[in-house]
């Protein structure tokens, strides 16, 4: 039995997306694979169970019977933060290793879901490394470069895994950064011992989000459209300025949404005539009936929210922090952009033990 | 082809009522009240008799065929009689019924499946949600309009069923006379392009006139306005000009305003005449209908008293009309009939107590001269004046048309009864000399536009296949913006020169690459996460010798650290430095409506403040490329200003037609813009100093 852990310096750098790239191209090569999550940062019911997001989407990826508290047997919430500051958070370690023992058995490869850092865990008294050790992981880890971060970080993280480090994939780089990045930045990283076992460019689709989820989490109605609320927004344009500065605007930023007020139908119908995916209008104000006519026609769900713009903006901020890859046609181009960019013959070498 | 919306032989009006007060009472009664020469067959299954007419329970019921059927029934039942009105031959149709998109979801879904009911019957609609048509040649008043108008040759179409209603009010007291009155509704088939084109072709219809809010089809509009155009007026307004009426039309109809700019834009390019007021659309109308197009821009002004005279003359500023110069046999001749005190040169005053004859000896000598193309005669009520008889002097004298003739019969009561001469003569008079001045400008205007040849639209050469390839790649990437490097690629594929630049990651790199390219030189900042460099102080011009440039490269990557700490930075781009040209700006933004607009003005960084820019609906003619450029308000600085040379207008020119044809050949451009183009002297060509291309990526 082979393990990966697949994490990263810092949040958001597109590791579900490279557990799914990684769980489907181990089924394609005949592998029974499995996803483990030991500690969960995405809490989310299911049913009564808090649990993680990943987690639940793991085990219907790969149709996994195991328990989502098996696939993920901690979830970090509020209260076992505070037991744990109290000291009583039980044996955490032990609660891991049986449900790792549970979710392995019978299976060739293991994907273990790493958290928002390497250093997870050690609140909890089991950091992350230890397991890792345990389960004799390779790491991979997921990581976004900026000229602000550097690579101090992810150096340091090759020091300490040493023997189980894999390498790393380079994720969301900007396409005309990719020359730039194999020229320089990757003959950086393998002298100093970090295998770059790809570059995954960035692509505005895979940071969309769902007519759907938005209007969930927005609290919204949708009142035009709604078979399209499984579309992708890419882009969020406030519409509170003049026609003709919001005519540039909506032509040059594209599958949009764009957010403005019910009595603004000059801005409704000018977001309808360029790349728009949904428009939402705040205040609960209901636009003219004909607009509604024209967006039910054009297929354009229309989300009429109760808050005011600055409060849909914030709400908006705080959920395109946490894209997710849920939706088909965002899996599809994920797993195109993975193949394109990870060298796939160097991770199906690590299940053979013939890497350097 | 809409033939038998006009002129049928035979008409079914379904919802035909007898109930006095409700449209299917007013229209049946319009219908047979104004003596239509074709059947008509209304359907209605409670009433048995309507006016004397046998009324049909069911459209089935009619015994023969017809050709036009008008429905004043609920929506639901639209698309079924419609298909009965078809098995009766009906292949044209009114829907005079309100209820649909206008009134949302379910009602747009019932004006889709009425529309595909027509497509399927092969049938035309009128409306839904209009007022109806009346021919007023062929007596057809298929309308709820109260009344009908007189017989005349302007054809008329209105997007506003209320304002239809108060122009044919307003046309039972003026005189005026119409051929055809078209109120086009929700337009879910006809629209303002195919009346357009139906009173283009029609031989009654002199004149065309409109009310619109917008349009679907701005393309086809332009196309055909051009057509129309050489062979009629066609005078529209627009309205939702101001931002707050645009939010008012974009709620109405529900059709975009669209920008006000590409309006004037497209209007003017098809010749169509842009009325901004009703009253502006009228005072037109009338003057075309009535009044022959003048030979020329050359206008004679005849007035009773020098304030007015003078105030037409200050009119005329800002217009293509000019103050016609008399031949001297003009001269003399009106020195021998005018008294001393009158003033021959134009304005021609002949004074306060000018009776009718001095009014008909002026018009005869002015008519008469060569150098004249029009004449607008003034008059304020004084005691000598002779109201009545100058009027009819008018009339009499300009009985044969030869020139456009307009007047001006100043003020209310006591010119009333002139003015009442004049209309019934068809002679157009309007309130105040202003009004008659920018009438006779407008005629003159159009008669230019009628003699300018229209002519194929331009195609430049260049390797189309390279910026195929370079925006298939940016597709593929999904980026959505082109600038930078690339953007520069493209300048190469089009034959339009770029400064020389290389990309130096580190400065020693930055040094030699200066060197080698010679000093002055541009430094930015190498970063595709950066798309405004200027913004975060990412480019210095003007570096000459290495000091400055180390200077530079440090501050440059000091501000970007600053304002972009995430951005990757792969060092630093240096171009060749191009100096002693002239800025221009060559972008294109494609409208909703009216597709790629090219746009053309002064570049550089004061763009929006100056707002120096023209635009033109591509693809442009050479005639198009030569108003962008002679409509630059800061030309002189391209053709000399203050000693220096003359700029290469011709490499603009090429510019132009370069942009012209990529944003024809390429739908996937939504915006683009070269600021600055420098302009250098003449034979010396263009550079592209900086670009950037927004494309459509799915």
């Amino acid at each position: 039995m082979k393990a990966f852990y697949i994490g990263s310096t810092s949040e958001y750098t597109g590791k579900s997306l490279v557990c799914i790239c990684l769980a489907k191209m181990l089924k394609e090569e005949g592998k029974k694979v499995g996803y483990f999550k030991p500690f969960g940062t995405l809490p989310v019911m299911s049913g009564s169970v808090v649990t993680d997001e990943d987690a639940l989407f793991m085990r219907e990826y790969l149709e996994m019977e195991e328990s989502p508290e098996d696939i993920c047997p901690i979830v970090l919430t509020h209260d076992l933060k505070i037991q744990a500051y109290r000291g009583k958070a039980g044996d955490v370690k032990k609660k891991i290793q049986e449900a790792y023992k549970r979710v392995s058995k019978g299976r060739d490869v293991i994907l273990i879901g790493g958290g928002h850092t390497i250093d997870e865990g050690r609140t909890l008294g089991v950091p992350v490394s230890e397991i890792i050790m345990e389960t004799k992981s390779k790491v991979i880890l997921v990581e976004r470069y900026d000229e602000y971060h550097g690579f101090d970080t992810l150096l340091a993280a090759g020091d300490r895994f040493k023997g189980n480090f894999g390498g790393v994939i380079l994720n969301k780089v900007e396409p005309e950064n990719i020359d730039f990045f194999r020229n320089m930045i990757v003959p950086f990283l393998e002298r100093e011992g970090v295998k770059v076992l790809g570059i995954m460019p960035r692509d505005p689709l895979l940071l969309s989000v769902s007519v759907r989820d938005l209007a969930q989490h927005l609290g919204g109605d949708i009142i035009t459209a709604s078979e399209h609320q499984g579309d992708l927004i890419q882009n969020f344009v406030v519409g509170a300025m003049a026609i003709d500065a919001a005519m540039s605007r909506f032509r040059r930023v594209q599958n949009k949404a764009v957010i403005t007020g019910g009595d603004r139908s000059d801005l409704q119908l000018a977001a309808l005539e360029t790349s728009t995916r949904c428009l939402i209008l705040t205040g609960s104000m209901y636009p003219p009936l004909i607009i509604q006519a024209k967006a039910d026609e054009m297929g354009i769900p229309i989300i009429v929210v109760k808050d005011d713009t600055l409060s849909v903006v914030e709400k908006i901020d705080s959920l395109l922090g946490r894209p997710h890859i849920k939706e088909a046609e965002k899996i599809k181009r994920g797993h195109e952009i993975f193949y394109e960019g990870v060298d796939i013959e160097k991770i199906k070498q690590f299940l053979t033990g013939n890497q350097r | 082809m809409l033939d038998n919306f006009f002129a049928p032989k035979a008409v079914a009006v379904i919802g035909a009522s007898r109930v006095p007060g409700k449209v299917g009472f007013d229209l049946f009664r319009n219908l047979v009240q104004y003596n239509f020469r074709g059947r008509i067959y209304p359907v209605n299954p409670k009433a048995g008799e309507l006016f004397g007419l046998k009324c049909y329970p069911a459209i089935k019921d009619i015994p023969d065929r017809f050709n036009l059927a008008v429905l004043m029934i609920p929506p639901k039942l639209i698309p079924d009689a419609l298909r009965d009105c078809c098995e009766r031959g009906a292949d044209s149709a009114i829907i005079i019924s309100a209820g649909f998109k206008e009134t949302g979801i379910e009602g747009a879904a019932i004006e889709r499946e009425m529309l595909k009911t027509a497509g399927e019957c092969g049938m035309r609609l009128l409306g839904p949600n209009c007022l109806g048509i009346i021919d007023t040649h062929s007596r057809l008043n298929a309308s709820f309009a109260a009344g009908m108008p007189a017989q005349g040759s302007i054809g008329f179409m209105s997007q506003s069923g209320a304002l239809c209603t108060a122009i044919l009010d307003w046309s039972y007291g003026s005189g005026v006379g119409f051929s055809k009155f078209i109120s086009v509704g929700n337009k879910a088939d006809l629209d303002e392009v195919d009346i357009l084109e139906m009173l283009g072709s029609d031989d009654a219809t002199k004149v065309i006139i409109g009310y619109i809010e917008g349009t679907n089809r701005g393309r086809a509009l332009l196309k055909t306005g051009l057509r129309v155009t050489k062979n009629k007026p066609v005078i529209l307004i627009k309205s939702g000009s101001s931002e707050a009426g645009a939010r008012a039309a974009s709620s109405h109809t529900g059709s975009m305003a669209g920008s006000d700019a590409a309006f004037d834009t497209a209007f003017r390019q098809a010749g169509i005449i842009r009325a901004r007021t009703v009253e502006e659309l009228f005072d037109y109308a009338v003057a075309f209908s009535t009044q022959p197009l003048p030979n020329g821009n050359r206008i004679a002004i005849l007035t009773n008293a020098g304030g007015p005279g003078i105030m037409a003359t200050d009119a005329l500023q800002g217009t293509n009309a000019r103050m016609a110069s008399f031949a001297a046999e003009t001269i003399n001749m009106l020195k021998e009939k005018l008294p001393p005190t009158a003033a021959l040169y134009n304005p021609v005053d002949i004074i306060g107590d000018a009776r009718a004859d001095r009014y008909e000896n002026a018009i005869a000598g002015l008519l008469t001269d060569p150098g004249v193309d029009g004449l607008i005669i003034l008059l304020t009520p004084q005691g000598m004046t002779q109201i009545e008889e100058t009027a009819k002097s008018i009339v009499y004298s300009t009985i044969e048309k030869t020139k456009p003739v307009l007047t001006a019969f100043m003020g209310e009561d006591m010119v009333e009864s002139g003015i009442h001469i004049l209309k019934k003569n068809s002679i157009p008079n309007y309130s105040f000399p202003e009004r008659a001045v920018a009438v006779f400008s407008r005629m003159a205007d159009y008669v230019a536009w009628r003699a300018t040849e229209t002519v194929e639209p331009v195609k430049a050469e260049y390797n189309k296949e390279n910026v195929g390839r370079i925006i298939a790649d940016f597709k593929k990437m999904r980026k959505t913006s082109i600038a930078g490097e690339s953007a520069l690629r493209i300048f190469n594929a089009l034959g339009i020169r770029v400064p020389v630049y290389r990309i130096a990651n580190d400065i020693e790199e930055a040094k030699e690459t200066a060197a080698e390219l010679t000093y002055p030189v541009v430094m930015k900042v190498s970063s595709p996460d950066i798309s405004h460099k200027s913004d975060v102080g990412g480019v210095v011009a003007g570096i000459c010798d290495e000091d400055a440039l180390v200077r530079a490269y440090n501050q440059i990557l000091v501000n970007c650290r600053r304002f972009v700490p995430q951005a990757v930075i792969q060092g630093v781009e240096i171009h060749q430095m191009v100096t002693g040209g002239k800025e221009v700006i060559v972008g294109m933004i494609r409208d909703s409506q009216f597709g790629p607009m090219v746009m053309f003005g002064l570049g550089g960084i004061y763009v929006e403040v100056l707002k120096d820019v023209n635009f033109r609906v591509a693809p442009l003619r050479e005639s198009d490329i030569d108003c962008l450029i002679n409509e630059m308000r800061s030309i002189k600085l391209l053709t000399g200003a203050r000693g220096e040379k003359r700029k290469d207008l011709n490499a603009v020119k090429q510019t132009l037609r370069l942009i012209s044809t990529l944003v024809m050949d390429f739908e996937e451009i939504i915006e683009m813009d070269i600021n600055p183009l420098m302009v250098l002297e003449e034979g010396q060509g263009v550079y592209a100093i900086d670009a950037r291309f927004s494309i459509k990526v799915d």
